[in-house]
């Protein structure tokens, strides 16, 4: 498939400005999907140009959302709103820096009852910036 | 620091019983978070919180934290700046050295409890 960006990644969560932590969706397979974003210094999670904890959490979160919307809109449904309901075991080795892009790849390892439970990994040039697992409620639409 | 300290929240209080601290806080609802999350719908995104226990850990340590593990943090609630707009952080820190604090933290009101926190912060 074509990579998603711009006005396809907006049709894919129902977050919008200034939190909008995804800019890219690469692909996925039925439980793997691959998304991107690229930090800007108008981020609102940047500080002193880093890409700070909560916007690593939500850039996982997203990616998540975007795969859940991906696959909505595949069955012709609409997207569905999700909400965090877990993180755990997730470890942030470094700050990205502003003007770095992440490359996340997720995979949901079991959907009960709308939760989904995931491992995410990011990297950022190669090295592994987050690792982590979290649980996702997608929202019955 | 990101000014989500007094830009997303208020401290009202902070009062410390032995080894815990209860921060009394205040959400502004004029937060521009809400403006995207979500349009006519405006929900406390849970990193906003993860953060605002980061902030107040801070200011318990006197120390700039870096939170580099969340062991579990479990959202049982929504929270709302219209709806649940008061809110308590009770927390306990845990640390013999200056190199890892632990964090166990709970954001809750009297009636429900909102988010379960267990992280490991380090100064920068």
């Amino acid at each position: 498939m074509t990579e998603i960006r711009g006005e396809g990644i907006r049709e894919l969560i129902p977050q919008r400005e200034p939190v909008i932590m995804i800019d890219a969706f690469y692909g996925a397979t039925e439980s793997e999907a691959d998304t991107g974003l690229a930090v800007s210094d108008g981020n609102m999670f940047c500080d002193e140009g880093r890409f700070t904890e909560p916007g690593l959490v939500e850039h996982i979160a997203q990616s998540a959302s975007a795969f859940a919307g991906y696959k909505a809109k595949a069955g012709n449904r609409p997207v569905p709103a999700g909400y965090i309901a877990e993180v755990r075991k997730f470890r942030i080795y470094f700050l990205p820096h502003t003007g770095d892009e992440l490359r996340t790849h997720i995979q949901i390892l079991s959907e009960v009852l709308g939760v989904s439970l995931l491992t995410a990994e990011t990297k950022v040039n190669g090295e592994v910036a987050v690792r982590g697992q979290m649980k996702i409620y997608i929202k019955p639409s | 620091m990101i000014a989500l300290l007094d830009d997303y929240f208020k401290i009202d209080s902070r009062t410390t019983v032995d080894d815990e601290t209860v921060f009394r806080v205040t959400l502004s609802p004029e937060h521009r978070v809400y403006a995207g999350h979500f349009p006519g719908n405006p929900v406390s995104p849970g990193v906003c919180n993860i953060q605002m226990i980061k902030e107040c850990a801070g200011l318990l340590t006197g120390k700039r934290l870096f939170l580099g593990y969340i062991s579990r943090c479990r959202l049982s609630a929504v929270i709302t700046p219209q709806a649940t707009p008061q809110l308590q952080i009770h927390m306990r820190l845990s640390g013999e050295t200056d190199e890892v604090y632990r964090v166990c933290a709970t954001v809750r009101d009297d009636t429900t409890v909102y988010m379960e926190f267990k992280g490991e912060l380090t100064p920068m």
